[in-house]
């Protein structure tokens, strides 16, 4: 086990609700930003990231340590994702609708414009380079963290980042906002 | 002369120089986004809600079962408990006159009392 969070889940492991609280206060910002990215959509994000501590909380005993305790969390979170994606056919329905307002979108400049601008790209990503490029960018992680993260080898990672990169930076073209 | 990448045909530093502005440019779109706060009670308290009562699920099915362990026990051993009691209390039965299938009724009474406060001490920790 690495970092801060090592003593606080082998309390949590031995069933106190305390250490489990104080594990959610301290990785719920990464949770919920990394879902946030991944889904395009901040309720959507809130409800995932509950569900992501609540199994963790349920699984704890499966966690051996040998990760970093967050990126376990980012594996639940993915999965968690892809499971909700998979089951809501309404969740298909407003990617496509996103994707075909991305061709439409008014060029008008603001912060919150950059933001949807960037949940529009996003969207426009397969899951797992939405999911790669969410953390290494989004969160900050190393490729290497990213790949324990999403259980996959950290030379696909880095073609998810790489490709994803380029079809997002294609989006935002050399203005600086995306085209269709 | 510069190196050429066999893929793209872009002189490597050329390459380099590209992909370090294309990782600027990454790093400038995700700088300026909003972040969920480091310290959002609203969140802690909701999430913190679902795991109790989960945790309180766990506690009561995991009491029920070392209890319903504790009481089979309990009764697989008491003939075993009711003759070893007494054994051990023959010798005051012959001062104080007691039979011995109260002997055995002490014990069992005892037994299943002990296992049961060792349930509730184990039940309390999980």
């Amino acid at each position: 086990m690495n970092g801060p969070d090592e003593a606080l889940v082998k309390e949590a492991k031995r069933g106190s609700t305390a250490a489990f609280e104080s594990l959610v206060r301290r990785n719920q910002s990464l949770v919920r930003g990394f879902l946030r990215r991944l889904s395009g959509d901040a309720a959507t994000a809130e409800d995932l990231a509950q569900e992501t501590f609540l199994t963790a909380w349920r699984k704890l005993g499966a966690y051996d340590g040998r990760g970093h305790f967050r990126g376990w969390l980012c594996k639940i979170a993915y999965t968690q994702f892809l499971q909700a994606r998979r089951s809501a056919k309404a969740s298909q329905a407003r990617e496509d609708a996103v994707m075909a307002e991305t061709a439409t979108v008014a060029d008008e400049r603001s912060a919150a414009d950059a933001r949807l601008d960037l949940d529009r790209a996003m969207a426009l990503l397969s899951p797992e380079q939405r999911a790669a490029i969410a953390l290494c960018y989004g969160e900050g992680m190393s490729h290497s963290e990213a790949a324990e993260a999403l259980g996959l080898p950290i030379g696909t990672v880095k073609s998810h980042v790489l490709r994803g990169r380029a079809k997002i930076l294609g989006q935002f073209g050399e203005e600086g906002h995306p085209h269709g | 002369m510069a190196e050429h990448n066999q893929t793209t045909g872009q002189s490597i530093p050329q390459a380099a120089a590209d992909d370090a502005a294309a990782e600027a440019a990454m790093r400038a779109l995700f700088a300026g986004l909003d972040r969920p706060p480091m310290a959002d009670e609203r969140f802690t308290t909701a999430v913190m809600a679902r795991v109790e009562v989960q945790a309180g699920w766990r506690r009561q099915i995991r009491m029920a079962v070392v209890v319903g362990a504790g009481s089979v026990a309990a009764a697989l051993l008491a003939p075993h408990l009711g003759g070893g009691a007494a054994d051990i209390t023959s010798s005051f039965q012959a001062t104080a006159a007691l039979t011995p299938g109260i002997g055995a009724g002490a014990a069992t009474l005892l037994a299943v009392a002990l296992l049961g406060a060792a349930g509730w001490a184990m039940a309390e920790r999980v």
